[in-house]
């Protein structure tokens, strides 16, 4: 469907990749593509245009927010949301990855029951 | 009428010989040769008893070390007396201690009047900490022994001087004590050199870095070791340097500038961090003013670029504890709450059961978690109280609202009391909202359903009290004592149900802690708890900045 939302969702945790994908297609509907690291995430957005950026912080070679840095320096991603997902919870740290061009962050571990609703009210206009 | 050596000896009926050549002995630092004073003294005792005072007077006859007697013109023994008189401080006591007479020198010294010394006790230039010694001297006197040593004396003034003493007791011919000469050099210079020596081979033993520089030119008057290690200066390398020598770009005027509330005495200390070749070093800067008048500034410096590392470390370790816990976590959590949503299909009412028995303490594990890393950082001291004006009046609103949804699934309400105007208090916002947080929850899961939470402010003093309370099922006597201590609830079979982590009100009694105040309980089972926080509504006068960024971009 063409008014789906269409989410790029980077996590190195398998699981979580999974329990995500179910709560964002299953029960958010969303359009979900994903990816185990920042590498291959770059890959995927030669040939996938995402309406969200959901990444992950704590990854192993490229960090969510290295990441972030390597997306925005694509014209067509530099001005999509950009939503970290971290289990940091520091104030002083969650305002640090809002400077870094996230416009949210959420909380782990999430409720997979309403983590499309709340992607939703966040990018809402 | 000069106070000169012969005149006193004479009044006082000694040989001036006798005085006059102690005094050479003691002036010209053969005081060192404590035994040959006390061979002539003790000689000299002898002979005043055996001989006549005239006889000796007449003859104006001395004994030296050797015990050859020489004649020797008048003319000499006073040339010889009046040098001495320039140099040696001559007192004359009697049995009493009394002063009988003194030479100018003394009088220079002292700072006393003639008349305020004669006929009073000669302990009157002792401090009262020396007392025992002017005792000690006293008995050794009575003895007929002569005493040798240093002397830490008070003049007039109050001033404290150091003195080589020689004291040395004159007996009659009967062997009575009658006489004490006291001949003294002022040897105050000297020993403040000593402790001077003493305090920099102290500093030099220091870990810390210490540099004292001249406050005008900032030129380094002192080193220690550690300083002069790190700089690789020697000292006579380090008497022509400034720090602008040992640091880039060093900024003479931003100095002086952030230095001036210490050179106007509106602070006594000022600490800050500079980084120099990738380490952090910690400067204490003091402004001081010695006695001679000179104003010099002393920096304490200290590497704690490991003190650094190591917090980054834990910082990073609870990260990462956060992160390895968290993460399985929101595997846990969300796999089951899936499955329970049906979104993967239909559950047998066993499963159901069972895998909402997982879900429920999964969600426990989470809170948990948070509870212990919160607890880790505030007891750590990682979580630095962020303090601010901050009013209690929308604090607590705020809190009542994030609680909404919460207390709703129990059915209960929230009134506010003393809301409607403002209290402000210097605190932790975020900290404080946590403390309303864990009360509020607790006082949703303990009340009946349909009843009221009431939080209420109140000024005491200078404090501000935050209660409470709830209609609920109260806290038993003897739960009551250990409710604030970790993973403590109250026992029964309600426990379980009514949820929490053990950790909530030990976090309150540690953050109300954290602000110098205090956390209470009143309750009785079956009517209700209230929780009352007590809050200095002010700090503690605080005004000492520990950081001054400007004098960090300086040494940039």
């Amino acid at each position: 469907m063409s008014d789906q939302i269409k989410v790029l969702h980077v996590d190195d945790d398998d699981d979580i990749r999974e329990i995500t994908l179910l709560a964002l297609e299953t029960v958010g509907e969303m359009h979900v593509v994903q990816a185990p690291s920042g590498a291959e995430a770059l890959i995927k957005v030669q040939t996938f245009r995402p309406d969200v950026l959901l990444l992950d912080v704590m990854m192993p070679e490229m960090s969510g927010e290295e990441l972030l840095v390597q997306l925005r320096a694509n014209p067509d991603l530099d001005n999509t949301p950009c939503i970290f997902m971290t289990a940091r919870v520091q104030a002083n740290e969650i305002s640090g990855l809002i400077e870094q061009g996230a416009i949210d962050v959420i909380q782990k571990p999430f409720d997979p029951m309403t983590l499309a609703d709340q992607i939703k009210a966040i990018i809402a206009p | 009428m000069g106070r000169d050596t012969l005149t006193i000896a004479k009044k006082a009926q000694i040989p001036p010989a006798l005085v006059g050549f102690s005094a050479l002995l003691v002036a010209s630092g053969a005081a060192w040769a404590a035994p040959d004073i006390g061979a002539l003294s003790g000689f000299a005792s002898f002979g005043f008893g055996v001989a006549t005072s005239a006889a000796l007077f007449a003859g104006l006859k001395y004994k030296n070390r050797s015990g050859h007697v020489n004649n020797a013109s008048y003319v000499d023994m006073q040339n010889r007396l009046k040098a001495l008189d320039e140099h040696a401080i001559v007192g004359i006591t009697d049995e009493n201690a009394r002063i009988v007479d003194v030479n100018q020198r003394f009088i220079d010294t002292f700072g006393y009047e003639m008349d305020e010394l004669i006929g009073n006790e000669a302990s009157l230039i002792y401090p009262e900490a020396e007392y025992q010694q002017f005792a000690k001297i006293r008995s050794t006197l009575a003895l007929g022994k002569n005493w040798t040593g240093e002397d830490r004396l008070r003049t007039k003034s109050g001033r404290t001087i150091w003195t080589q003493t020689t004291i040395f007791p004159l007996l009659s011919e009967d062997g009575r004590h009658v006489r004490s000469i006291s001949v003294r050099t002022d040897i105050t210079a000297i020993k403040q050199v000593q402790s001077e020596q003493d305090m920099r081979s102290t500093l030099h033993m220091l870990r810390d870095e210490v540099y004292v520089f001249d406050a005008e030119t900032l030129r380094y008057s002192y080193m220690n070791k550690a300083a002069m290690e790190r700089l690789g200066w020697s000292e006579a390398e380090y008497k022509e340097k400034t720090p602008a020598d040992s640091i880039d770009r060093y900024n003479r005027e931003k100095f002086f500038e952030s230095a001036m509330p210490l050179i106007a005495g509106d602070l006594q200390q000022l600490t800050y961090v500079i980084e120099v070749n990738g380490n952090s070093l910690e400067m204490r800067l003091q402004y001081v003013i010695n006695k001679e008048g000179r104003a010099q500034f002393v920096a304490f410096v200290n590497d704690i670029s490991k003190r650094l590392a190591h917090e980054q470390a834990k910082d990073d370790f609870v990260s990462t504890v956060s992160h390895e816990l968290r993460s399985p976590l929101t595997s846990i959590k969300g796999g089951l709450g899936l499955v329970l949503s049906g979104a993967t299909g239909d559950l047998s009412d066993k499963s159901r059961s069972l895998l909402e028995i997982a879900h429920r303490n999964s969600n426990r594990l989470v809170l948990i978690i948070n509870d212990i890393l919160d607890l880790e950082k505030i007891a750590s001291g990682q979580k630095k109280l962020d303090i601010a004006q901050t009013d209690l009046a929308a604090l607590v609103k705020d809190a009542a609202t994030a609680n909404d949804a919460f207390c709703a699934q129990y059915n209960v309400g929230v009134r506010l009391v003393g809301a409607d105007q403002s209290h402000i208090v210097e605190c932790d916002a975020g900290q404080v909202f946590q403390i309303l947080n864990n009360l509020l929850s607790n006082a949703a899961r303990f009340s009946n359903s349909g009843d009221e939470i009431v939080v209420s402010l109140a000024t005491d003093g200078p404090d501000t009290l935050i209660s409470v309370r709830d209609y609920g099922v109260g806290i038993p006597m003897e739960a009551q004592a250990t409710i604030f201590d970790r993973f403590t609830q109250v026992a029964g079979q309600d426990r379980k149900a009514k949820g929490g982590t053990g950790l909530g009100l030990n976090i309150v009694k540690v953050i109300a802690e954290h602000h110098g105040g205090t956390v209470t309980l009143d309750s009785v089972e079956g009517s209700g708890t209230t929780f009352v926080v007590r809050l200095p509504t002010r700090r503690t006068v605080d005004s000492i900045p520990s950081r001054d960024a400007d004098v960090l971009d300086a040494a940039q």
